[in-house]
């Protein structure tokens, strides 16, 4: 089953690297060869992103081929050397590892981050009451072991108001005045 | 020699201050602790503490990262024993046998062999540092710039070779990492490649925020699309070492040493496969292979020695040659370029003191471990219990205010964000984030030594294949490549298995 995910997501993966290794070269190939500095060619500035994009396309469409004919095994080892290794940490790490995916938490997680650090961070709200308001939503929402949307507990917004505001208040007296930092 | 020996006593000597030694044992018991709590790896920790140590003396800096660095490597082994729960990756193998223990009520026995084999490991791969290093650089004094280009090469396509399940995506992952590198300003003749105007992108992407992005943000969001149920700790007896244990297993300790510094020296490979390839060595040669996974003394020890040896082995190729052996150590060489440490060939030349002060900075930090290996087992396993959930929005604050802090620009944490969400996706659909990590480091140098030997030999290919240490280097590139493809790895498989069933016996017998 996740063999299946991972090739059906090859196939995807592979279509990007092809159509991102030709937007490079067509980037390296339209850059300026600075030829009237007298520059020998072979140092132009786009000569090795040029490379680098015909990497992509070939490895991406190995990646897609490989796809197309299903000779590809994500999980087979790499070479010789690695191969005992690798097969060992394959077979043997504990079950305890294998945890459920929830893309719902990563989901909810990602957005209160993103929220926080590229929307409102600089927007003119005050560092401490933003970081421990996020810090608070965070920490309440977001339990290790329940799913989303979980109802917080008495407990958990006890936890979240406590931690929030001195984490903030660290962080900030910590980078304000011992690393001097211009806080956004 | 002799010169070695007296600068690294002067080295000691000048770390025997109130302020360095408080330094060098706090950020040990920081490594520790952040190893002991899963989610947080080695190279996170380093990486968060580059952007907290960048107002500090670079030798203080360098202090603290290398025993916060050697610190978690260790530290993810009390967990592993204790909770079956790898502190970080490097870790993985000491679950096997370390849980088994633990579960047979030798959960002291099981953490004594851990610290044993750590504090054995990190000296050997000292000495090595301490041996290799010089030796090392001397010989990279010939290197010119073909050398170079094929040394930043290889370590990408090794790196994305070993570190992934599967090396085509390890390499997209490093010539991505190689791709980023080059965004900005290119250092031959400043000219802006794709910037699309934008005067922050004709700067380039700062490394730390984007290493800061790479470890941190994605391992936020790593660990919060898990859930996991609390563990609880176990019973553990006295955890101090026991001499037999060593004497008895001292061929394993010795070629576990062997292994993980070999394994640290290679490029961007990494502790976890260096516990994992002394493991796997030290079970096929063992007498008693039956016992591996159900307790076997042999096999933490293995383990652990391997993985530390390797802390010091991948710093080896990082001084010499400025080329990481390890993602940690890739973060460790950015701040070693932050704070005007040139790390290469020319280190021995220019700044040979310096060498000998990361070997005593090493050999601090082993002392930080065996003592609080030993003493502190109930404090580091009350902290290793607070709940990932409330730690990890904490540490993402960190990564924003760290990033922001390098320049107080917001551009710096949008790239954090952006390539944090980037090496998430990446790593969800099976591209390393190491091999990634190594390209950008060693992107500028690729380019620099490409382009500078095309100048040299006039546009001429040639001197890449025919100078002698860069046929060499490019002959490894090409069979790292080759012995991927399906037939030639089944041929070098067959071919390996018939060399091990002649030779395995007489070593056993030997043993």
């Amino acid at each position: 089953m996740q063999s299946t995910k991972l090739l059906s997501a090859d196939r995807i993966g592979g279509l990007i690297w092809v159509a991102f290794g030709i937007a490079v070269v067509y980037g390296a190939w339209a850059m300026d060869r600075l030829q009237s500095l007298g520059i020998p060619p072979a140092t132009a500035p786009g000569v090795v992103p040029g490379l680098l994009g015909i990497a992509f396309i070939i490895f991406g469409s190995i990646l897609l081929v490989r796809h197309e004919s299903g000779a590809g095994d994500a999980s087979e080892p790499a070479t010789a050397a690695s191969t005992e290794a690798t097969a060992a940490a394959d077979a043997m790490v504990p079950a305890a590892h294998a945890e459920e995916f929830d893309w719902k938490r990563v989901a909810l997680s990602w957005l209160l981050c993103v929220t926080y650090g590229g929307v409102l961070l600089g927007s003119g709200l005050h560092y401490w009451a933003l970081t421990a308001s996020f810090l608070f939503l965070h920490i309440l929402l977001l339990d290790e072991t329940d799913r989303v949307p979980a109802s917080p507990t008495v407990r958990r917004l006890v936890i979240a108001a406590v931690v929030a505001p001195a984490v903030a208040t660290v962080v900030m007296l910590t980078f304000e005045r011992i690393f001097l930092v211009r806080l956004p | 020699m002799l010169d070695g020996l007296v600068m690294f006593g002067n080295a000691v000597v000048g770390y025997l201050n109130p302020v360095s030694l408080t330094l060098a044992f706090g950020a040990t018991l920081l490594g520790v602790v952040a190893g002991c709590m899963p989610g947080l790896s080695a190279t996170l920790v380093i990486t968060l503490l580059t952007t907290l140590t960048l107002k500090m003396q670079p030798n203080q800096a360098i202090l603290v990262l290398v025993c916060a660095y050697n610190g978690a490597i260790y530290g993810g082994s009390r967990t592993a024993i204790l909770l079956n729960i790898p502190g970080t990756a490097a870790n993985a193998a000491a679950c096997l046998d370390g849980y088994q223990l633990a579960r047979q009520g030798q959960a002291g026995r099981a953490m004594g062999i851990a610290t044993t084999g750590s504090v054995v490991g990190t000296l050997f791969g000292l000495v090595c540092l301490a041996l290799f290093t010089p030796m090392l650089g001397e010989v990279a004094l010939s290197f010119g710039a073909f050398e170079f280009f094929w040394l930043a090469l290889l370590g990408v396509v090794m790196s994305g070779n070993v570190v992934a399940a599967d090396p085509l995506k390890g390499w997209l992952a490093g010539f991505l990492g190689l791709f980023v590198a080059g965004i900005g300003q290119e250092g031959m003749y400043a000219y802006e490649r794709f910037s699309f105007g934008n005067a922050d992108l004709a700067g380039g992407f700062g490394l730390i925020p984007v290493l800061v992005g790479a470890f941190g943000f994605s391992e936020v969001l790593t660990v919060m699309s898990e859930r996991l149920a609390r563990p609880k700790i176990m019973e553990f007896g006295s955890p101090l070492p026991r001499i037999m244990d060593v004497l008895k297993y001292w061929r394993t300790i010795l070629r576990s040493g062997v292994i993980g510094v070999w394994v640290g020296i290679l490029p961007g490979v990494g502790e976890d496969m260096a516990a994992w390839s002394s493991y796997a060595t030290a079970k096929r040669l063992s007498k008693e292979p039956e016992k591996y996974g159900k307790g076997s003394i042999e096999g933490l020890m293995a383990a652990e020695t391997g993985d530390n040896a390797s802390v010091p082995g991948g710093i080896i190729p990082a001084l010499a040659l400025a080329i990481p052996g390890s993602a940690p150590c890739a973060v460790l060489l950015a701040a070693m370029i932050i704070h005007g440490v040139q790390a290469g060939p020319m280190l021995m030349v220019e700044n040979p003191q310096f060498v000998y002060d990361v070997v005593a900075m090493v050999l601090f930090s082993t002392i930080g471990i065996l003592f609080f290996g030993l003493f502190f087992i109930r404090p580091l396993l009350r902290i290793a219990q607070v709940p990932r959930s409330i730690m990890m929005p904490i540490i993402f604050v960190l990564c924003v205010i760290g990033s922001y802090s390098l320049s107080s620009r917001l551009f710096d944490v949008y790239t954090m964000l952006g390539f944090g969400t980037l090496v998430f996706i990446m790593r969800r659909n099976g591209y390393p984030a190491a091999p990634f990590v190594l390209g950008l480091v060693l992107g500028d140098i690729l380019d620099k030594n490409l382009r500078r030997g095309l100048v040299l030999s006039d546009g001429d290919l040639l001197p890449f294949f025919s100078r002698p240490i860069s046929a060499v280097l490019a002959v490894l590139v090409l069979w790292t490549f080759i012995t991927n493809v399906p037939i030639i790895h089944a041929a070098v498989l067959r071919w390996r298995d018939a060399v091990m069933a002649r030779v395995l016996p007489a070593i056993r017998r030997s043993s």
